[in-house]
């Protein structure tokens, strides 16, 4: 079920409806929020439902488990059967294609021919994000950083809760849980901050990146032939495509979440204005870069082992984040090519403390830019599908006669004008619901002007959210 | 003080009255309904002036009421709008040649309902040539609902055929609430205002409307997607097509003229697909059944060779000047020809 269907709008309803009859419930409010959350996601198919409970209630099983047993090397065996497991289903449903279909090509290049396997696999929807919350509990639990869920209910729910489910934020235990455990009031700050959210995560998705996705789609076809500046246009357009799409699911899951007493973690905080590789992973899909930075850069050993260590984790840990967002090689030459700025910066700073602060204004524009223009050659990496696409599309970039197609720079233009507006709105107040504290009429204004604009200019073919494929 | 650019946050805001709560809320929708209101005049002034879907059906019915009688009228979907080009026919025949082609969500209604039109007004061409693609005659009367308002509203030709085209009440009511029911015409009305640059098709005084942007990726989709729905089921012909189909033999029974159908310029591959052909041999089949014993109707069977997918904006539109002249001599050819 899509957020921008009229199917998923009709559920809403019926579910906040609902929840608002309940709500001082815990135990009835719960088992709506986890029945609804289970229709949710098998109203895409219902089959996966069953490899979705079995993955949460393994992760049940081993954190209680692991909260049990005092044996140190019977709660690592736990501990690595918990990460295998999750990481096997993962691997199994997302990655078996790519490596059965890399080590057929690796085998072609030595002379051998080895029959195609094809077992029709299909990627379960959310698979990647609901392993990760799941396995973050498990290691969290290992860690004794976080009792373990006593109630199978309460954690089945901090797994699915429907809202996040399928593309995020990815939740922590930590977190999440507390609020699945105690019941919260729904308050009217909450409320407020909601409609913002939900008003503006569906605009940034069917007016921003619905309009901004054939754009893309056409310079990025092979077929195409876009050249030149048409080329960089439709990398522009996807660069405001993936963060519109991205941010604003990730908006309207909390927007949602708020209204019903819930808190979700801020997930974007500006991208475009981050002045260096670091800045902008903490400014980028904040749930994953945190993820990966806790779980497996600092296992790795972070930056205890030595410079050159340093330098390998976090070309490592980048590789990993993207091949997390699919079996592709475009996906690990992103993550490489990010892992490597990150490396380069960390040498060239020497890992002082490298916010932007501090510098002149001129100095401190010249390296937004800069990171704007590295972040749009990874948006380039990142949209293609494989080397040799990349390879083309940024011979297509270098050539070309200068010459656009002025009515995509166009949409280009109209789409990306509010975004920038809004981010640069945030960034200057420091708050990302910055036009809470606007005098009523205006919010008013805003408001309806915003749902004016869903109503002309919002894509109505329900398209999926990008993140949904990972 | 020097410049710096912290993360921003969520920071906390007074909480607003419940009152006021509730008064965004409704002002907001209030302001968006008062938005829905001024934007009906402004897509009726802009559908008036500008709109080529208007002018495709609404502006060509107007066009063959009043100006010269052509000698060869073609009809059909936007495959002939696109790809027949009644210069090259005016050329060869030496004689006048319309265009009067729409769309496929029109189905057959738009002629028929034309045809029934000019022949009581004593202005039905001696010869009609029909050109559909293969996709338009399953087609039921769903499509053409949402079009209705495309036509003359003095001549509200759908009257004639209830209850198969009785606008529904939600249509009815659409007009209303263009921000729920009409958004692509609130967005074409605005966009010209928010993007100057971008220039829609012109329409030609003989009714062609040229295509030039090939987009082979788009021909490969579409033949897809034209393959699965083959594979899936058999071409049927539906209600509202085949009362069209009929009424416009009878009328061009009863005027004397003549009625060709033709086939939809399509790729090569789908061209010398067997499924395609057995299908277009199966929807011929049944169209001469149909009209058995009316004199004035044929089929022409063009060679079938398809066109390059590299001249094509989809699977069923000719994209560059060079193939359009090539199924429009083609076909004016065949409709030479003695039979």
């Amino acid at each position: 079920m899509l957020f921008n269907s009229s199917t998923f709008l009709l559920f809403f309803a019926l579910v906040y409806g609902s929840f608002l009859l309940i709500r001082r419930h815990l135990a009835a409010r719960n088992a709506l929020l986890l029945g609804a959350s289970l229709v949710f996601y098998g109203w895409w198919d219902w089959r996966f439902l069953g490899l979705l409970l079995f993955s949460l209630t393994m992760d049940w099983a081993i954190g209680m488990g692991l909260e049990s047993q005092v044996s140190a090397v019977k709660r690592r065996r736990m501990l690595v059967l918990s990460v295998v497991s999750n990481l096997g289903i993962l691997g199994f449903f997302k990655y078996f294609g790519f490596f059965t279909d890399s080590f057929a090509q690796l085998a072609r290049t030595f002379g051998f021919n080895p029959s195609p396997i094809d077992l029709g696999i299909i990627l379960p929807m959310g698979i990647s994000f609901y392993t990760f919350q799941s396995l973050s509990y498990t290691i969290d639990v290992y860690r004794r950083e976080l009792p373990a869920c006593r109630s199978w209910s309460d954690f089945a729910l901090f797994v699915t809760f429907f809202p996040q489910l399928v593309a995020g934020p990815i939740e922590r235990a930590t977190a999440l849980l507390p609020q699945v455990t105690s019941l919260r009031p729904i308050t009217r700050q909450g409320i407020h901050a909601a409609l913002w959210l939900v008003a503006w995560g569906y605009f940034k998705k069917t007016v921003v990146a619905d309009n901004l996705s054939p754009i893309a789609d056409a310079a990025f076809d092979p077929e195409s032939g876009a050249a030149g500046l048409d080329m960089w246009v439709g990398a522009i357009a996807f660069a405001f495509q993936i963060y519109a799409d991205f941010s604003g699911y990730s908006d309207i899951a909390r927007g949602l979440a708020k209204l019903m007493g819930f808190e979700l973690m801020v997930n974007f905080r500006c991208p475009f204005f981050a002045a260096n590789p670091s800045d902008f992973w903490r400014r980028w899909h904040i749930s994953l870069s945190t993820w990966l930075r806790d779980y497996l850069y600092i296992a790795l050993g972070g930056n205890r082992l030595g410079r050159m260590r340093t330098y390998a984790n976090l070309v490592i840990t980048m590789a990993l984040g993207g091949l997390w967002h699919g079996a592709r090689w475009n996906f690990l030459i992103w993550g490489l090519f990010h892992g490597g700025l990150l490396a380069f910066h960390r040498a060239a700073t020497g890992g002082r403390d490298d916010r932007p602060q501090g510098r002149s204004w001129p100095a401190l524009l010249a390296s937004i830019a800069a990171m704007s223009f590295l972040t749009l050659v990874g948006w380039i990496l990142f949209r293609c599908q494989d080397a040799s696409h990349i390879a083309d599309v940024l011979a297509r970039c270098v050539s070309g006669d200068g010459r656009t197609d002025l009515a995509a720079a166009g949409t280009l233009a109209w789409c990306a004008a509010p975004i920038i507006a809004m981010d640069l709105l945030h960034q200057a107040t420091g708050d990302l619901l910055a036009p809470r504290r606007w005098h009523p009429l205006v919010q008013m204004a805003a408001l309806g002007t915003l749902l004016a604009l869903i109503g002309v200019f919002g894509v109505r073919e329900t398209r999926e959210f990008i993140y949904f494929q990972f | 003080m020097s410049p710096h650019l912290t993360l921003p946050g969520e920071t906390d805001a007074p909480p607003p009255t419940a009152g006021r709560l509730a008064g965004l809320v409704a002002g907001a929708l209030a302001l968006a309904l008062g938005l829905n209101a001024a934007l009906i005049p402004l897509i009726g002034a802009w559908n008036r002036d500008h709109d080529t879907r208007k002018q495709v059906v609404a502006g060509k019915w107007r066009q063959l009421g009043t100006g010269p009688i052509p000698g060869l009228l073609i009809t059909g979907d936007s495959s002939g709008l696109h790809g027949a080009d009644p210069s090259v026919f005016a050329e060869r025949l030496g004689q006048p040649c319309y265009n009067a082609c729409a769309f496929g969500s029109l189905g057959l209604a738009n002629e028929a309902w034309l045809i029934q039109h000019l022949c009581n007004a004593g202005r039905l061409p001696r010869s009609v040539l029909s050109i559909h693609v293969l996709d338009v005659w399953p087609r039921d009367a769903g499509p053409l609902r949402s079009r209705l308002s495309d036509f003359p509203e003095e001549l509200a030709p759908w009257r004639c055929w209830p209850p198969l085209v009785a606008p529904p009440a939600p249509d009815r009511l659409g007009h209303l609430f263009p921000l729920v029911s009409s958004p692509a015409q609130a967005r074409l009305a605005l966009d010209r205002a928010v993007n100057p640059w971008r220039t829609g098709p012109s329409l030609r005084l003989d009714g062609f409307l040229p295509l030039d942007e090939p987009d082979p990726a788009n021909v490969r989709r579409d033949l897809a997607r034209i393959r699965q729905r083959l594979a899936k089921r058999q071409v049927r012909i539906s209600d509202i097509n085949r009362e069209a189909f009929l009424a416009i033999i009878a009328t061009i029974d009863r005027a004397g003229s003549r009625f060709t159908l033709a086939e939809a310029p399509v790729p090569t591959e789908l061209a010398g697909d067997p499924r395609y052909i057995q299908a277009l041999d199966g929807l011929e089949s049944e169209l001469a059944g149909l009209a058995a014993g009316r004199a004035g109707f044929s089929i022409l069977r063009t060679g079938r060779a398809g066109y390059p997918m590299q001249s094509m904006q989809d699977a069923e539109h000719l994209a560059t000047p060079e193939v359009r002249h090539r199924y429009s001599a083609e076909l004016v050819e065949m409709l030479i020809r003695p039979r």
